[in-house]
């Protein structure tokens, strides 16, 4: 079961009532929740080290900042 | 009605016929909430259905011609090639465009086409926003132009899934074995991921809108469910021969889980929604999930088009609307203007749909406007010149390439535009051809035909014109040369591949080391055998279309002959029961067309065609409740159907329903506004029963104004020479072969005054002898004579005066047949005439009121099919059936039909002196069939 609270405190219940953590590798019931469910999706693929989305070009601040 | 929101969901291809199942199995909870506490129906489809034509449609409320998208892609304007169509192409103001006028504000999410984004007053992102152009570590450009307004451009394109995101985790539910599938073979899991993530690209706009920006109406378009049916119908339960067993293994469940992704993106939807949001999901056009899967595709742009079915749904949920109800005859068309009415906005008379009225619980006051198009204001359009990006527009029409709704542009940039312009002509005639506009699909026809006569869809559409307009000997001319063509360009084809084959062989052959035995290669058949071996693969079709002509050059009996061979060949042929039951149906022979229509709709439970050809059968059998039943059943399903409103007044005005039959052919005049009998009947139930002569008065002014189509049947008629009518078959005489004219007996029979005394005159006039003993003379009822044999009358008893009637015409009224003596052949000439006539002439000649005559239509009815039955299985006995009304409409075509019947024992000039219309007396004013 997925308990959507907005403001990306997203919090995955089990079927029994424990709070689950959100699966770096995705589910497809968070594509279903939409955006929050990806942003939630992409923060903790980023907590887990993996590259959070696609790639996007750095902005100049941040190719200045290396 | 208080302001209300709407959200307007579509999902592309979604079909009852797959939902109802998952959600009896509990499979999408959430759609069964949703129609637990709505409406729920078909939504008819229109012709072509191509997704971009059908979403615009909706989204306008009106059909193609008027609203200007008409495919896939369209022309640049520079002349440098084609472009993916687009926004700019749609001529008329959306319902979002309308909204933002009338001050509502509304966002729009992916709708076909609609990029450029429209500058509306809320957020509109346009179905070029969630196509991935590369890979993971490319940069994911989004093209200028898809989000409006621009600024949230950036927020908006973060938002968007890449295919390369997905994992086995998202993939695995649609394929539970994924990791035995080697994808270096087997591209289908990308396509699977390619596909979701494109959905769940969409659903993350509409919900992020949904969340952060101010709303009255929200439309979001989803084309995943098209296509993962696309894609993977081929494999859904239930298991087809020819399709690979391990492939079906693996994908079988696609489909389902498509469903189901969008039950659990529904959820999220009508959670933001809430519940004082009136939600409508529809789809354009439904899938075939059963076994009306077309096993191969049309080889033409467009093709995969043929696995779409004529129905798509809508539910609909909200305040005002009805909980848990069936809603019926409900057209894509209806959209836009049920939107309208749930704003409390007027609908418009150049719209082509109607509000889902039947839907609300509260009847809204319905308001009409001639034209949205003329209210003045800002709406949100594009200025005419408004440019696109050509980089994107290219990844668009790959798309397109890749899922085979267009050819691939080839490096002939003319050649390219000049195919487009063929298809948008080809689209536009299917338009007009939908809203039966004969008139104005015949020119683009006739061009197409003219200019493209290897390409059989247009000269099978304008044989189709043509039948429509009465030209029948243009239909048949059209028909050959497209037959011809279609068979000389399929032995060509059979050829090159031929050839191409035996190349490849001889170049792969010196590459072997090994010295082998060289390969056998096979001869090619000759073209003869060519041609043989193609119409037999093409004769069901063949024999269809043959048949189909027969029909409409009121040839019923030829037309059978033709509907059996086809049946032979394939029994399940789409259509070809509805053709064997209009056959039936013109013969009068009217149980059997029962059972033809019925047959239909054992393959095609929603068959349209089925349920309209039932009520015809049920008018002419006097059974009006089921008629209506019949005809609101087929309304039901495709709602643009004049003829079906116009029978369906006919069965309505038989039942003393005197309002509903004047709805059935208002409808049917606003449908087709030029059908003349539908004027003529309002005029009438107005002025008779209803009491309503302003209304009568007004149709009787489009009466007036109505300019027939020219049609060329009277000229046909007049036209056709002698030798050019006998040079065609008649019904050939199949079990007397070889028995001599001098021991054959002849006989007139049919229900008395079915014209069998005005087909004894024609016969002697003709030069056959009769056997009469002219004891009944003359009267008023029968001015030339009876004709008759009074011994006959007692046949049963006793069988002698049959002797004296070899090489003779005698007359045997239809309940006497199965008297016969069986040592005797027989020729029977079997007289049809419309059943009211029949008993209208009965009971005058009697002096009797009508009071009865529908109880004695059915006896009469059951009777004649007896004895139809029993005549088929005498081998004794040849029979063919004549219309009284053809042969005094047109004598000609009748009479050499009849002498061919009776291997020229005829003088068909002399035959046709004798017929004296002035006979035809108890003619039906009101033709009911």
């Amino acid at each position: 079961m997925i308990n959507n609270i907005p403001n990306e405190s997203l919090k995955l219940i089990s079927p029994d009532g424990e709070k689950m953590d959100i699966p770096p590798e995705g589910m497809l019931g968070l594509l279903a929740l939409g955006a929050v469910g990806i942003k939630a999706w992409r923060q903790a693929r980023k907590k887990a080290g993996e590259p959070s989305h696609w790639y996007t070009k750095p902005s100049e601040e941040e190719e200045k900042n290396g | 009605m208080a302001k209300n929101k709407v959200l307007l969901i579509g999902w592309d291809a979604a079909d009852w016929k797959v939902i109802h199942p998952l959600i009896d199995a509990g499979k999408m909870p959430t759609l069964k909430k949703f129609i637990s506490e709505g409406v729920m129906g078909n939504l008819a489809t229109l012709d072509p259905p191509l997704s971009p034509i059908m979403w615009t449609s909706i989204g306008t409320g009106k059909t193609a011609d008027k609203h200007g998208v008409m495919g896939f892609t369209q022309p640049r304007e520079d002349g440098s090639g084609i472009q993916p169509v687009l926004s700019t192409s749609r001529k008329v103001k959306a319902v979002w465009n309308i909204l933002m006028q009338e001050g509502y504000k509304s966002h729009v999410i992916g709708w076909w086409p609609s990029h450029p984004a429209d500058p509306i007053n809320g957020v509109c992102i346009s179905n070029f926003y969630h196509h991935a152009t590369g890979a993971l570590d490319d940069e994911w450009k989004m093209a200028q132009g898809t989000v409006h307004p621009p600024e949230l451009a950036d927020v908006l394109a973060e938002l968007r899934v890449h295919p390369d995101e997905l994992t086995a985790s998202h993939i695995a539910p649609f394929v539970p074995d994924l990791e035995k599938i080697d994808q270096t073979k087997d591209q289908r899991l990308r396509s699977i991921a390619k596909i979701t993530a494109e959905a769940s690209s969409m659903h993350a706009a509409a919900t992020w809108i949904m969340e952060n920006q101010e709303w009255d109406f929200l439309a979001v378009y989803y084309d995943a469910i098209d296509h993962y049916c696309h894609g993977f119908m081929k494999f859904h339960p239930p298991y087809r021969e020819g399709i690979p067993q391990d492939l079906y293994d693996f994908y079988n469940g696609v489909v389902e889980s498509g469903y189901r992704f969008h039950d659990m993106m529904l959820e999220r939807l009508l959670q933001l929604a809430g519940n004082d949001t009136t939600v409508i999901i529809c789809s354009d056009h439904g899938f075939h999930p059963d076994h009306l899967r077309p096993l191969q595709l049309p080889k033409e742009p467009a093709g995969p088009a043929a696995e779409h079915s004529p129905y798509g749904m809508i539910a609909m949920r909200g305040p005002n609307i009805k909980p848990d109800e069936l809603i019926y005859g409900s057209t894509l068309l209806d959209i836009t203007p049920t939107v309208l009415t749930l704003f409390d906005l007027p609908t418009a008379r150049d719209m082509d749909g109607r509000p889902l009225l039947q839907a609300f619980k509260q009847t809204p006051e319905l308001k009409v406007i001639d034209s949205w198009e003329d209210v003045a204001g800002d709406c949100g359009m594009h200025a005419v010149d408004a440019k696109q990006d050509p980089w994107l527009e290219q990844e668009a029409l790959d798309q397109l390439v890749a899922l085979g709704y267009i050819e691939p542009p080839g490096d002939n940039v003319q050649k390219t535009v000049e195919n487009n312009a063929r298809e948008s002509k080809y689209y536009l005639a299917r338009v007009y051809l939908s809203k039966n506009a004969y008139a104005d699909a015949l020119p683009l026809l006739e061009e197409l035909f003219a200019k493209y006569p290897d390409q059989s869809r247009f000269g099978l559409r304008l044989a189709n014109v043509y039948l429509n307009l009465e030209r029948i000997a243009e239909a048949r001319r059209v028909t050959d040369a497209t037959i011809a063509v279609s068979e000389q360009s399929q032995v060509q084809e059979i050829k090159d591949n031929f050839a191409q084959e035996k190349l490849e062989k001889e170049k792969a052959e010196p590459e072997k080391s090994e010295p082998k035995e060289p390969k056998e290669i096979p001869e090619l058949p000759d073209d003869v055998t060519l041609l043989e071996q193609i119409r037999q693969r093409n004769r069901p079709t063949l024999e269809l279309l043959q048949g189909n002509l027969c029909l409409a050059e009121e040839n019923p009996e030829m037309a059978l002959e033709h509907f059996q061979k086809a049946q032979t060949a394939n029994p399940r042929l789409p259509d070809l029961h509805i053709s064997i039951g209009h056959s039936y149906l013109k013969m009068q022979q009217l149980q059997d067309a029962e059972e033809a229509f019925f047959q239909g709709l054992e393959i095609d439970p929603d068959s349209a065609a089925a349920l309209y050809g039932l009520g015809m059968v049920y008018l002419q059998m006097r059974q009006f409740n089921d008629a209506a039943e019949a005809l609101m059943d087929a309304v039901g399903r495709i709602y643009h159907n004049p003829n079906a409103h116009y029978f369906l007044g006919e069965a309505f005005y038989r039942l003393g329903r005197f309002e509903m039959a004047a709805q059935s052919w208002e409808v049917a005049v606003t449908q087709a506004p030029g059908l003349k009998k539908a004027h003529k009947r309002l005029v009438d139930i107005y002025q008779r029963h209803l009491n309503e002569a302003m209304k009568a008065a007004q149709h009787q002014q489009i009466i007036k104004k109505i300019v027939e189509v020219p049609t060329q049947a009277s000229a046909q008629t007049v036209d056709t020479t002698l030798e050019s009518v006998q040079a065609k078959p008649g019904v050939a005489p199949k079990k007397l072969v070889g028995i001599k004219p001098e021991k054959i007996i002849t006989i007139v029979s049919g229900l008395p005054r079915s014209g069998t005394s005005m087909m004894m005159q024609i016969l002697q006039a003709g030069g056959m002898e009769l056997l009469t003993d002219a004891k009944r003379v003359a009267d008023e009822h029968n001015p030339k004579g009876y004709f008759e044999l009074e011994a006959i009358k007692n046949l049963g008893k006793d069988k002698s005066c049959l002797a004296l009637a070899q090489s003779k015409v005698i007359k045997v009224i239809a309940q006497l047949l199965p008297a016969l003596d069986k040592g005797y052949h027989y020729r029977v000439i079997f007289m049809l005439r419309d059943m009211q006539e029949v008993l209208q002439s009965q009971q005058t000649m009697l002096d009797k009121a009508e009071s009865e005559s529908d109880k004695l239509a059915q006896t009469f009815q059951q009777q004649l099919h007896r004895i139809q039955v029993w005549l088929r299985k005498q081998n004794n006995i040849d029979v063919i059936y004549v219309k009284y009304q053809d042969v005094i409409q047109k004598p000609l075509p009748e009479i050499v039909k009849l002498n061919y019947f009776l291997e020229g024992l005829l003088d068909v000039q002399k035959c046709i002196e004798v017929i004296d219309v002035n006979l035809y007396r108890a003619r039906l004013i009101v033709n009911g069939s």
